[in-house]
């Protein structure tokens, strides 16, 4: 990861500007029912150990390349996202075929209600984090900064 | 050990204040003078997150809205739209007239929304089969300022200096 953002920074013109956004697996994503204009929450959907353990890798990469100084962050955030599904059946179906999921949610209403809305609509709530860094170079070309260096000849 | 320690759970903390409201932060800064004993939430029960409460985290919410098909297997369906996740980002004007580059573009779905802004948008993704859709969906919406390549991030076939700006949308 941190070789594809050394070739990024490569790429990139001065002043340039790299944007990293991907879910955040901190925060853990919601099943929720949309009731007129609220959203009744039913569970939570955890993310995927092996998901989780890419995403810090991903963090430790950007964060090699700050300290490399290829890249200083402008801004950063999060949104919502809603994944909206027709039904509670084609959401179990989505998370059982989805590696970023676990694969059952952990339902915080009883099976009861759960079987009461089943043919409701669903959504699942996840954040979704971003960074907006700006590529670090030289105004002055390597080759031509080590040509006018007296220390370099 | 030092790049680990970036991740750990505590470090939440000052990227969960940077992304509170003033007023929010005030309240984190009264609660550390006297802290108070009250109930975990259920994640931070479970470790994720721990800083970050459900009730401070007031996010914009993105709707994949109802124009976007419901679950298919074709999951870049399901993401933000293109402008939406823009907006979220600081505006159009980030790439406005400028030459773009969608490092991970799979099915070219972020690209060819981008590309009525730019002035050219490049995608790369090492999969053979994503970038043919990507170019035929680019020939579908009649974009001419899109460029498709087989490629893999970590050897990207372009000159130094060529972009001003990268996107890594779900894929770092």
């Amino acid at each position: 990861m941190v070789d594809a953002l050394r070739e990024t920074h490569r790429v990139l013109a001065p002043g340039g500007v790299l944007v990293d956004a991907r879910p955040d697996s901190r925060v853990v994503a919601r099943v929720e029912r949309p009731t007129g204009s609220r959203f009744q929450r039913y569970g939570l959907v955890e993310t995927n150990r092996l998901t989780l353990k890419d995403d810090r890798m991903s963090d430790v990469a950007i964060a090699h390349a700050k300290r490399e100084r290829l890249f200083k962050s402008r801004r950063r955030g999060r949104f919502w996202h809603l994944v909206p599904f027709e039904s509670l059946a084609e959401l179990r179906d989505y998370l059982w075929d989805h590696l970023r999921f676990a694969r059952r949610a952990r339902w915080s209403v009883d099976a009861a209600t759960r079987r009461r809305h089943a043919a409701d609509r669903f959504v699942i709530r996840r954040a979704i984090r971003y960074e907006v860094l700006s590529a670090i170079k030289a105004t002055v070309p390597s080759t031509a900064r080590a040509a006018s260096d007296p220390r370099m000849q | 050990m030092r790049e680990g320690a970036e991740d750990a759970p505590g470090r939440d903390r000052i990227h969960g204040r940077e992304l509170m409201g003033a007023q929010a932060a005030a309240e984190v800064d009264q609660t550390a003078r006297a802290p108070r004993v009250r109930p975990k939430s259920v994640i931070e029960r479970r470790g994720h997150a721990r800083s970050i409460s459900r009730a401070k985290l007031r996010l914009p919410v993105i709707d994949v809205g109802t124009c976007v098909p419901i679950y298919s297997s074709n999951s870049s369906s399901l993401r933000p739209r293109p402008l939406d996740e823009l907006r979220a980002w600081g505006g159009t004007r980030l790439i406005r007239g400028r030459k773009v580059l969608d490092v991970g573009c799979g099915d070219g779905r972020f690209a060819v929304g981008l590309a009525p802004l730019a002035a050219s948008v490049d995608g790369i993704d090492p999969d053979p089969e994503a970038i043919r859709i990507a170019r035929r969906n680019a020939r579908a919406a009649g974009i001419r300022n899109i460029h498709f390549e087989v490629g893999a991030a970590q050897q990207l076939p372009y000159a130094d200096d060529t972009f001003d700006v990268v996107i890594l949308s779900w894929s770092l």
